[in-house]
């Protein structure tokens, strides 16, 4: 029975890398801080703190769900083996959205991104707050081409953001309908 | 006669020490090699032939980066200055001109160069490129790769033989003192190859007949850029090419020992082909925010090319992302200097406005606000800047 439950303890440490969740087409919770109306079925992950939707794999298409950043956070995490991480741009309250919007195409650039272009920033209403949305391409490290949508608010000083990005051929225009859906279905908690 | 013996033994290690020793001192370094000769490829027996094959996959994969710049103009610029330096290599070396933020330049051993788009922004005119690619095509053209690699695998045969022969004669100690004069040995021989390729690159320049003046002034501008830099290792050309200031006045001596040769200092032609991108590619250097850096290659652009509104404009773009104590008031102050000019970018009166708003002047705000809408009438973000307008109308700052 020991030996079964190492084994099988294992095993679960071999498959830890990605671990993923079904994530149901109905209402759904993120992080309590807000809840999205799922119109399809997705694989659910995380990266740290961060949520992950995906279909196809996140290199293919990827739901990142940013929940409440405070001061001096930084959007996403790189290994801790120099100084890099220190330089990751981080979220300052005060940021209007064309800062988020320097901040997500740094960001983005930092872990590996090139010619990171930002595009259409407009103001939408985000779970009945004023928010804001943009458009970003870039290439990944491999010259792989993405596009991505970008939609969020500052709500009491915290940032809360969506941010979709898919291979510009086919995975990103596959699921860009549902992906507006759930930007429109924010509510906040 | 037991003595004898003591002293016959005592006398053996002594000499196998002596024997080992000066094996190793003298016997390291392998016969130099013949240049390579234009369309040479190394027989496929050889292990050069090995490291050509590594390189062509590392090659292979290079070509599909998206890192890769694909414009014709900068691509056949920068190819004619190979071509000018070296007629004879030119149509065997494939050129990548990488979009990378950072000062580097590289050749691999098979003839595959990579220039990055940090070095292209960095050279002030086409003397200095022209200098940086000679330098690399010196490695490549004088074989250095592979003579580094036989050296290295001279002295760890001799090492083995040494340590062998030491272990016999009973003084396992030496051992790990030759180890570490071994790699030394190995640092000091690079420094060797760079120096030969500092010489070599210069000649070539000066052969093309570019102004060798030029060639010291590469060095003197990234020292000044690595001595800003609040992480200098991040200088990738520094940790494959040790800079010092001995560099600097080598060249700086060898350009004075040869006087003013007339030769092509070329500012303008760089400018011609290079100044679209400059925006670009300061946009990719201020992506990364090495803020002390980039200070200092901002400050060396002015200087270079002059008050132009896009390099006051990142001048004030580095403040305004950097956010410390007192970054508001130089943003503001570089954002006017480059709205003083007769080019600046649109953008400009975006960011000033951004910027006098987070100081928590309205008026400023919005006046810059409107000026960036009438600037760039077709602004695609021009329903988020009206609702600035809107919300400083209704008081909300």
């Amino acid at each position: 029975m020991k030996r079964h439950l190492l084994i099988a303890v294992l095993l679960l440490a071999l498959s830890a890398c990605a671990q993923y969740s079904l994530v149901e087409a109905k209402k759904q919770e993120i992080g309590g801080a807000y809840t999205v109306e799922a119109q399809i079925a997705w694989n659910k992950s995380s990266e740290g703190k961060l949520e992950i939707w995906t279909v196809d794999g996140p290199s293919l298409n990827a739901v990142r769900f940013f929940k409440g950043l405070g001061d001096g956070d930084a959007l996403f995490k790189i290994p801790r083996k120099t100084k890099e991480e220190a330089k990751l741009p981080t979220y300052r309250s005060g940021m209007t959205p064309n800062d988020v919007m320097d901040l997500v195409a740094d960001s983005v650039a930092r872990i590996g991104a090139n010619d990171v272009q930002t595009r259409n920033l407009r103001p939408i209403d985000f779970g009945g707050n004023p928010g804001f949305r943009f458009e970003v391409t870039f290439y990944s490290s491999d010259g792989l081409e993405l596009d991505g949508l970008v939609a969020g608010a500052i709500v009491e000083e915290k940032l809360h953001m969506i941010m979709y990005t898919g291979a510009r051929l086919h995975y990103f225009p596959k699921y860009k309908e549902d992906v507006e859906r759930l930007i429109g279905s924010v509510e906040m908690i | 006669m037991k003595p004898a013996r003591v002293s016959f033994v005592r006398r053996a290690k002594k000499a196998t020490v002596f024997a080992a020793f000066c094996l190793f001192v003298a016997g390291c370094a392998t016969a130099p090699l013949q240049d390579l000769k234009p369309g040479e490829r190394p027989a496929l027996e050889t292990d050069e032939a090995g490291f050509w094959m590594v390189t062509d996959r590392i090659e292979a994969k290079l070509s599909t980066s998206g890192r890769i710049v694909k414009d014709p103009k900068i691509n056949a610029y920068v190819r004619g200055i190979i071509c000018r330096l070296t007629p004879e290599h030119c149509a065997n070396i494939r050129l990548y001109v990488v979009r990378t933020p950072n000062f580097n330049a590289s050749m691999m051993p098979n003839g595959a160069m990579q220039v990055w788009t940090g070095a292209i922004l960095r050279s002030r005119n086409e003397a200095q490129l022209a200098y940086v690619i000679g330098h690399e095509l010196s490695h490549y053209l004088r074989r250095h790769t592979i003579q580094q690699w036989r050296d290295a695998r001279a002295k760890t045969d001799a090492l083995a033989f040494f340590q062998l022969a030491t272990a016999l004669a009973g003084v396992p100690v030496v051992g790990m003192v030759v180890q570490i004069a071994t790699m030394a040995g190995h640092f000091g021989f690079t420094r060797d190859q760079e120096r030969e390729s500092d010489r070599l690159g210069f000649e070539m320049m000066v052969q093309a007949g570019y102004d060798p003046r030029e060639a010291a002034k590469v060095w003197e501008a990234l020292l000044e850029e690595k001595d800003a830099s609040d992480e200098p290792k991040k200088l990738i050309f520094f940790s494959t090419h040790p800079a010092s200031e001995e560099r600097e006045k080598t060249l700086a001596k060898m350009a004075e020992e040869l006087g003013d040769n007339g030769g092509l200092v070329g500012k303008d032609k760089l400018a011609a082909v290079t100044s679209i991108y400059r925006g670009k590619w300061l946009r990719d250097e201020l992506r990364h925010r090495d803020y002390p850096r980039l200070e200092v290659v901002i400050k060396q652009q002015i200087e270079s090319w002059g008050q132009q509104g896009t390099l006051h404009y990142f001048q004030g773009e580095l403040y305004r992302l950097r956010g410390e104590e007192e970054d508001a008031a130089k943003a503001v102050a570089a954002y006017q200097e480059a709205l003083s000019t007769n080019d600046p970018p649109a953008q400009t009166h975006r960011a000033l406005g951004l910027v006098y708003w987070s100081m928590d002047r309205p008026a400023e705000a919005r006046a810059a606000f409107e000026n960036y809408l009438l600037a760039d009438p077709a602004a695609d973000d021009r329903p988020m800047i009206e609702s600035y307008i809107q919300q400083i109308k209704g008081g909300v700052s």
